[in-house]
């Protein structure tokens, strides 16, 4: 392998553990351990597997065909087959848009004591300014390295010696002993917060970007199941602090003030500021990722100019997209929207539309036209129609489980 | 297979699936008719976020005794908190269980709204034993409200 292979690959593993933990994985894991323990360990180790498979396989794409997916998607089934699944697609990217910009306002309300709301705009403004002057490579490694204080998660986790025991014990599903509808509602949530699908359009437009080849293939192996499986452990590390401080004192997580106070007893001094840093960065990358991805699904569905390595006058309207996206999720905020609250709907309807990504998957993934000895085996395969199955029932329970149980 | 084989495949199983999402739609309908309690029922589950944030604001009380939180995030909290309180007493009185029931409950989110509000003020003037007068006393009402709880929990049909 090459010295640059080398290269992308540590450097696409760090930015893979930097960069899987934001709002969703911070509010569902909070909410996980502080009322279940470690019951829904499951769910997440269950997400996992499917997010390293589909994460490989929109990269595995993008590297051989050297088109991102929703383009391939466009051209393979027509757009009006795409329109729909675009526009339920899009609507999802700006709520989850929103809880992440949310989460940045609710980070800063933490370190300032200013309102919320207050921060919505020039948070906007930061995320906008970002994307405007930034290259890709300088986006996705500069959040994704920043986003590395998130391992403060893993650090308290393991100063706390969980019972590792019931740990294991978690990573296989139970039923749960008590409040089964939000024990439902909450097991959906962590599974929309892992496969989120903005993840796999980004990932497959950055590879594009970053001008992959088919030679890249086997880096994005390493970077898919070595960078998601250690960035899920920061999500582990999550539900096992909440488990340890919160549970006990029978502490929910109704509010992210409660999941404020995760790291204060293990780092006395430092731990407030280290949720609340860890936090912000975690939703800046994420807010990025996902105005970025907004954009390339926008511009590829309609053929446009794209590119985050492009000057904005080359590609005006990929960039209005997420100029507009930013603000109006912004707005959510500005007017009072909770953000606990829009993040966890979020990662229920992230579930709901799964069906729409895992879908196209499954298809484009056998066409051996487009990828001959590169299309999928019988094992990415039988991942893909689990997740499809996971991802139909989940479909069909997470609205009324928001009823039963959110 | 070729791609227009896959989406006719996928087109026909979504019309074939169709019976079966009107099923899971009907099961689920179904679920959030029995998922109707009694009013005693409710009072309890309404009681469980409040337990939640009376064990928060001991908690956040304490750590900011340790210095380990700011002043603003104590405000923030105990306002948020006292609003949840107040919610949880207003439900209280509305419900139509006996009265012998929803008092001590009412009386509950009073003294746990007056201890949030009482750190609230200690914080705010920087008095440390005054703060952690308060934390004891919402130990003591998350004590109490646990009794409830498990006294009515005894009583639920």
């Amino acid at each position: 392998m090459s010295m640059k292979k080398a290269a992308t690959l540590a450097l696409g593993i760090l930015t893979s553990v930097g960069g899987f933990f934001d709002v969703g994985a911070i509010a569902t894991s909070a909410q996980a351990g502080a009322i279940f323990r470690y019951q829904l360990l499951w769910a997440l180790a269950l997400g996992t597997i499917l997010v390293v498979f589909l994460v490989e396989m929109s990269g595995r794409f993008a590297a051989v065909t050297r088109q991102a997916l929703p383009d391939a998607i466009r051209q393979q089934f027509g757009f009006t087959s795409w329109l729909v699944p675009f526009v339920v697609l899009t609507l999802i990217h700006f709520l989850t848009l929103g809880a992440e910009i949310g989460g940045i306002c609710f980070a800063l309300h933490l370190l300032t004591g200013l309102p919320v709301s207050l921060w919505a705009l020039p948070v906007a403004a930061l995320v906008w300014l970002f994307l405007w002057r930034s290259t890709f490579s300088a986006i996705e490694n500069s959040t994704s390295l920043l986003g590395l204080i998130t391992l403060a998660f893993v650090v308290a986790a393991w100063r706390y010696h969980p019972p590792m025991g019931q740990v294991l014990a978690g990573m296989l599903p139970t039923l749960p002993h008590h409040e089964p509808a939000r024990y439902g509602y909450i097991a959906v949530g962590l599974l929309g917060a892992i496969i989120s699908p903005y993840l796999f359009y980004f990932y497959s437009s950055g590879a594009v970007e970053d001008e992959w080849d088919e030679s890249y293939v086997a880096v994005n192996r390493g970077v898919a199941v070595i960078g998601m499986g250690f960035g899920s452990i920061i999500s582990v590390a999550a539900i096992v602090v909440a488990a340890m401080v919160l549970a006990p004192r029978g502490i929910q997580v109704d509010d992210y003030h409660q999941a404020a106070l995760m790291l204060t007893q293990v780092f006395p001094f430092w731990g407030f500021a280290l949720f609340a840093v860890s936090m912000g960065i975690a939703c800046v990358g994420a807010a990025v990722e996902l105005s970025l991805a907004m954009a390339y699904t926008s511009a590829q569905t309609f053929g446009w100019n794209w590119g985050e390595n492009l000057d904005p006058r080359e590609d005006a309207r990929f960039c209005l997209t997420y100029t507009g996206a930013i603000l109006a999720a912004a707005l959510l905020i500005l007017f009072g929207v909770d953000p606990l609250k829009l993040t966890l709907f979020s990662m229920a309807i992230n579930a709901l539309v799964l069906p729409f990504v895992a879908l196209p998957f499954l298809l484009l993934m056998n066409d051996r036209k487009l990828l001959g000895k590169h299309a999928n085996g019988w094992i990415s395969n039988a991942i893909t129609i689990l997740t499809l199955v996971v991802a139909i029932v989940l479909a069909v329970v997470s609205i009324p489980l928001m009823f039963l149980g959110g | 297979m070729q791609a227009a084989g896959w989406v006719f495949a996928m087109r026909s199983s979504i019309s074939q699936g169709a019976p079966l999402f009107g099923a899971l739609a009907l099961a689920a309908t179904l679920c959030l008719a029995c998922a109707s309690k009694s009013p005693q029922e409710k009072l309890l589950d309404a009681t469980k976020p409040a337990a939640s944030w009376i064990a928060t604001l001991r908690m956040t009380g304490e750590r900011w005794n340790a210095n380990s939180v700011p002043a603003s995030f104590v405000k923030a909290t105990a306002g948020k908190a006292v609003d949840e309180l107040g919610a949880v007493a207003e439900e209280a009185g509305k419900s139509p269980v006996p009265p012998e029931v929803r008092l001590p409950l009412q009386r509950l989110m009073t003294a746990a709204r007056a201890a949030g509000s009482g750190l609230e003020r200690a914080v705010e003037a920087g008095d440390r034993p005054a703060a952690a007068r308060q934390v004891a006393r919402l130990a003591a009402l998350e004590g109490e409200l646990a009794a409830w709880r498990s006294g009515q929990k005894g009583r639920a049909p």
